[in-house]
């Protein structure tokens, strides 16, 4: 498998990561909530710390794969972009997947929550741009149609 | 008139996105109020009972607020006479909403394990109404190609703006 194909691949997979982010959170809140659902809308403390026990091992999960999978796939995935001797530009932009990855990651040292809940909105905005990272670079996308000047100029080269 | 709620009906898609990503924000903000209090029974359930208003914002807002500005943006859809196509694909996002709803029932029915869906399904809806908008988008040079879409459907009793 070519580099270029790799890139594609690990992209697909980080996007992935990202959408399991969001479920894993989710499930999370869910639980959590369940301490509300009901006859009983003014739970006890106990109830309420019991449903917060219940859903911390999910919220574990999607901190394990914040601090860890995700950005080790974002380290391959700017690997691979010097692998594929993309341009700089493409680099560069692989590159920014990580500093908004450490963007996610100060919003939550902040630990004020009006302001470390930015961390759901960079998080669409990760996802998105490496959605369309992934996609402008697709490396099965049918030869002879480039979909940005970056690449006809990288397809020139090859 | 057709030009106005053309305009209007891209206005109010970019008020849809806001208020979808203000969802997130509301909910972000009731999670992290939980995760970041001091892990004691007392801590958690005074956090929890606190940041109440963010599940009654975002509880109000997707329940409420979305759905009528969906419902806004069709009536605006047909009043633009855009085409079929383009109506349905805004009747798209009516049934986003209908899914999204049934996934919180879901978890309110101690399904959470069905329900985490309700977030990825909420990212759908935010890159599905941000396709919308630029699909539609009646300003400027973009305002053109709308209107030439439109346009070549005039067979279909379509009418540019």
């Amino acid at each position: 498998m070519s580099f270029r194909k790799a890139y594609s691949v690990v992209g697909a997979l980080l996007i992935f990561e990202y959408l399991a982010q969001f479920y894993l959170i989710a499930t999370a809140i869910f639980t959590v909530g369940q301490a509300f659902d009901g006859p009983d809308s003014h739970p006890s403390s106990t109830a309420i710390y019991t449903a917060f026990k219940n859903g911390d091992p999910i919220a574990s999960l999607h901190v394990f794969n914040g601090y860890y999978i995700i950005p080790i796939t974002t380290l391959v995935l700017i690997g691979l972009s010097f692998g594929a001797r993309y341009p700089w530009k493409t680099t560069g932009l692989t590159a920014l997947l990580a500093m908004l990855l450490l963007l996610q990651m100060a919003l939550v040292w902040v630990a004020i929550p009006m302001v470390t809940a930015l961390h759901a909105l960079n998080a669409i905005v990760l996802v998105a741009f490496a959605g369309w990272l992934t996609w402008t670079n697709w490396a099965w996308r049918t030869p002879g149609v480039p979909v940005n000047a970056d690449q006809a100029a990288s397809a020139a080269h090859i | 008139m057709l030009n106005f709620s053309r305009k209007a009906y891209s206005v109010i898609s970019v008020l849809l996105l806001a208020e979808i990503l203000a969802q997130f924000y509301f909910i972000a903000a009731l999670a992290f109020s939980i995760w970041l209090a001091d892990d004691n029974e007392k801590s958690v359930a005074k956090a929890a009972n606190d940041s109440g208003m963010f599940a009654g914002f975002h509880a109000l807002n997707g329940s409420l607020v979305i759905p009528v500005t969906i419902l806004v943006l069709l009536g605006l859809s047909f009043a633009s006479r855009y085409s079929w196509r383009t109506t349905g694909l805004t009747a798209v996002l009516a049934g986003l909403m209908i899914v999204q709803f049934l996934l919180a029932v879901a978890g309110l029915s101690k399904l959470a394990f069905v329900a985490g869906f309700h977030a990825v399904n909420g990212l759908a809806l935010v890159g599905y109404a941000a396709w919308m908008i630029r699909r539609n988008w009646a300003f400027g040079r973009n305002a053109l190609a709308t209107s030439a879409r439109a346009a070549g459907r005039v067979m279909t009793g379509e009418q540019p703006a």
